[in-house]
């Protein structure tokens, strides 16, 4: 049976850049319109639409990463100020173990403080918090003012009881502080989840202010109009997730535009090339979905774990009739040709809700394991329902184990990556 | 940059750091880069600090100089969570030199790949002595007595591990294969990793036990990853330089576990994984795991077994893909390159070939 066009949802992509900002109507990867303006007003860009567009759309997806990129990468940006501390067992003894690797968050990060505690992968405690030390860091924390504050824990990805006990006292001591804990991102390496949480906590204010803009200028474009925002690794959370996790925000715009030119080919499975001013750079998209990994972002100086799209230099890749290019991917090559920032709104547009988990377990048993991967689905599942999904719709779109090189017999990482449907997103007031 | 040969080195300065670490990689590319950028950022930092660090063969030492290996013992992951406060390693050569009265002159790595082949750098930046351009392994085997220092009659005791709590742990032990066991239990309570001081001797002994330009070359390998080339002519230049060879292309279509029987003495359960030949004959090899590859089969004939260095190259990434983060779906070359030639003889073999992974078939290369 063939589908009504009418029935055919349309969906509206938009990127706002400092510069300029950009807004397509897609239906089913179909371009309907596209409206560009100078600045990053969202009122501005929505107004740009054809009422017959506006009448037809189901939901509005905005990327925002541009905006918050350009937040960070300014030294002058308006970033908030943040406070890092880390629960250890022992501070550094050296300067350089003292500090962040990336001049971009040492710029961030105007105190640091470190307080004794923390556990291992597995969760096993390896000191008790010092609370002596975490009421003198309130007291110098209060007394100096400082509002953002990033908290990692030493093993909070498989224990969160320290980070969330320090986190609890100092909203206590601050209730308008805004504070960023690690354990809501996951994954490995005190630098790049020291990297994630500070920038998270940086990035707050600024977020909720284009946030604000974003959902006043979407209640008056359509009243009760779904909004989207962005994520990393193509996908897209609520806006009032986004406002408590922004750093989920950085690097969208990389993924939207290789999710864009693929939504344009037709195909689902292809590498995407795109140009970049230091030189072409090549993606991958499977089912449709961005190919992602951790400490992957380009651009920003220095890692996340958080996902975003995998990119690589394109150097021996000539062009998309390169039959060295077609064996090596195994599957077609894609060259990116439109406007970029189109791209990113058509991508936007055809985006679906995602969620990602990057954990350590222990098992014992092949049992076992089939019971961790399924508790990792089901909370990947719930966690894509947080992030906007309809219930129901989430399948898991990639799942890796894998044994822990060195680490004790057993361990295994465990990775899992779920997306709610694109289409069944409800029309306003329906 | 430059891609020249640089024959062994004479020092090791700051400018080398980056390389140093992606050829530490190649010889061990089990774990990925969670602790990157924290080690990268504390060598070159000491090392701009302190100026560079002078690396010696051991025959250039005088023979009666003491020298101590070190090493990170433990989980590369743990290690990248709870990253070394800065005196661990320095800490255990300390506690050594109090435990056997002695002072030692140089420091030299256990094993000359992954993190284990920095972390002697660092301490001999901080200790003010020479890194030996040596080690005992040639790559990365899970226990500490598979050495050629072991099979050359020394012992890895009395030895020290400092873990990133403070504490300290020192092991006197006869049979070095009891000491790899006694440790291991006392570096999960230690957090997951701790600085492993061990193998005291003299350069002498080294001379005749170690296996000599381990280190320099790492630097030389590294700097042919750092370029950025598409994986065909990676693997060539790395063939080039390393002796490696290319056994196939192909996706990666399933990870198992408990794959084979387990023997919860060695690091990491045994896992597989099997990739399906993209072109060439259409073979599907299967990967061995345990913690490094040990085995692989290309349609169910032996291919290639420890102690080969088997490693993967993402072909979209044109990078070395670890153990750590392998994904169905990930396209990959299977690089296999001999090690040194002490690990083919009947000891060798029995140490850590095929057999000793629960794989009892004879060695291809000795076929």
């Amino acid at each position: 049976m063939v589908a009504n066009r009418a029935d055919v949802p349309v969906h509206v992509g938009m990127s706002l850049g400092p510069d300029r900002s950009q807004a397509v109507v897609v239906r089913h990867r179909t371009v309907l319109g596209s409206v560009s303006v100078p600045g990053s007003d969202p009122s501005e860009l929505l107004s740009g639409i054809r009422p017959a567009d506006r009448a037809q759309a189901r939901s509005v997806t905005i990327d925002i990463s541009r905006l918050l990129l350009a937040a960070v990468l300014q030294a002058s940006g308006g970033l908030s100020p943040v406070a890092m501390i880390r629960v250890r067992p022992r501070a550094a003894t050296d300067l350089a173990l003292g500090r962040h690797p990336a001049e971009v968050i040492e710029r961030l990060v105007t105190r640091r403080f470190t307080i004794p505690g923390g556990h291992d992968l597995f969760g096993r405690e390896l000191g008790p918090l010092d609370r002596q030390a975490l009421q003198a860091v309130c007291r110098e924390i209060e007394r100096d003012g400082t509002r953002c504050i990033a908290v990692v824990a030493a093993g909070s990805q498989a224990q969160p009881r320290h980070e969330r006990e320090v986190a609890d006292r100092l909203q206590a001591v601050l209730p308008d502080a805004r504070i960023s804990v690690a354990y809501d991102f996951g994954g490995l390496g005190l630098a790049p989840r020291e990297a994630t949480v500070a920038l998270n906590s940086a990035l707050s204010d600024i977020a909720e202010d284009i946030l604000d803009a974003c959902e006043s200028a979407v209640r008056r474009w359509t009243p009760g109009m779904p909004l989207h925002v962005g994520r990393g690794d193509g996908g897209w959370v609520t806006a009032s997730r986004m406002r408590t996790l922004p750093v989920l925000g950085l690097g969208a715009a990389d993924a939207l535009e290789l999710l864009g030119a693929a939504a344009l080919t037709g195909v689902d499975d292809c590498r995407v090339l795109l140009d970049r001013p230091s030189g072409r750079v090549v993606g991958d998209v499977r089912h449709l979905l961005v190919a992602v990994r951790p400490y992957a972002l380009h651009g920003l100086g220095t890692e996340l774990v958080v996902p975003t799209a995998a990119l690589t230099g394109a150097d021996g890749v000539q062009n998309a009739s390169d039959p060295m290019a077609w064996r090596s991917g195994d599957v077609p090559l894609v060259e990116a040709d439109r406007d970029p920032d189109e791209l990113i709104c058509i991508g936007a547009a055809v985006s679906r809700p995602t969620a990602w988990l990057d954990e350590i377990a222990f098992i014992e048993s092949t049992d076992e394991l089939e019971g961790i991967r399924r508790d990792a689905q089901a909370r990947a599942t719930a966690i894509v329902t947080a992030n906007g999904a309809n219930p129901g719709t989430a399948d898991i779109v990639e799942m890796s184990t894998v044994a822990m090189p060195y680490s004790p017999s057993g361990t295994v990482r465990v990775r899992v990556r779920v997306a709610g449907a694109l289409d069944i997103r409800s029309r306003p007031g329906s | 940059m430059s891609i020249g040969y640089v024959g062994s080195g004479k020092s090791i300065t700051a400018a080398d750091i980056p390389a140093l670490y992606e050829g530490a990689k190649f010889y061990s590319p089990a774990v990925g880069d969670a602790s990157k950028a924290s080690l990268v950022s504390w060598l070159m930092d000491l090392l701009e600090r302190n100026g560079p660090v002078v690396l010696v063969r051991p025959d250039a030492l005088p023979p009666q100089v003491h020298c101590v290996s070190l090493c990170v013992i433990g989980s590369g992951a743990a290690l990248a969570d709870l990253p070394p406060s800065g005196d661990e390693f320095v800490l255990a050569v300390r506690e050594l030199e109090h435990v056997m009265h002695r002072r030692f002159g140089a420091v030299y790595p256990l094993a000359a790949a992954t993190i284990s082949a920095l972390v002697p750098l660092a301490a001999a930046s901080q200790l003010d002595v020479p890194l030996l351009d040596a080690d005992g392994m040639g790559r990365t085997f899970a226990l500490i007595h598979h050495t050629s220092m072991s099979l050359a009659g020394l012992s890895p005791a009395p030895l020290v591990v400092r873990g990133p709590t403070g504490e300290t742990v020192t092991i006197e032990v006869r049979a070095s294969a009891r000491a790899d066991t006694l440790l291991r239990s006392n570096v999960d309570t230690l957090g997951g990793w701790a600085a492993l001081a061990s193998y005291p001797c003299t350069a002498g002994d080294l001379r005749r036990a170690a296996l000599p330009s381990t280190v320099s070359r790492l630097i030389n390998v590294g700097r042919l990853l750092l370029e950025p080339v598409g994986a065909d002519v990676l693997v060539t230049r790395l063939a080039a330089v390393t002796g490696c060879q290319r056994i196939g292309r192909g996706r990666i279509v399933e990870l198992e576990h408990l794959s084979r029987p387990s023997d919860v003495t060695i690091p990491a359960h045994p896992s597989s994984v099997v990739i399906d030949e993209i072109g060439g004959q259409g073979r599907l090899f299967r990967l061995e795991l345990r913690s490094e590859i040990v085995a692989v089969f290309a349609d169910g004939a032996l291919a290639a077994a420890a102690p080969d260095l088997v490693c993967l190259v993402d072909i979209l990434r044109g990078e070395l893909a670890t153990l750590d983060s392998l994904e169905p779906g990930d396209v990959v070359d299977v690089l296999v390159m001999p090690a040194d030639a002490i690990w083919y003889s009947a000891e060798g073999l029995a140490m850590v070939g095929p057999t000793s992974h629960g794989i009892p078939l004879d060695h291809p290369r000795r076929r």
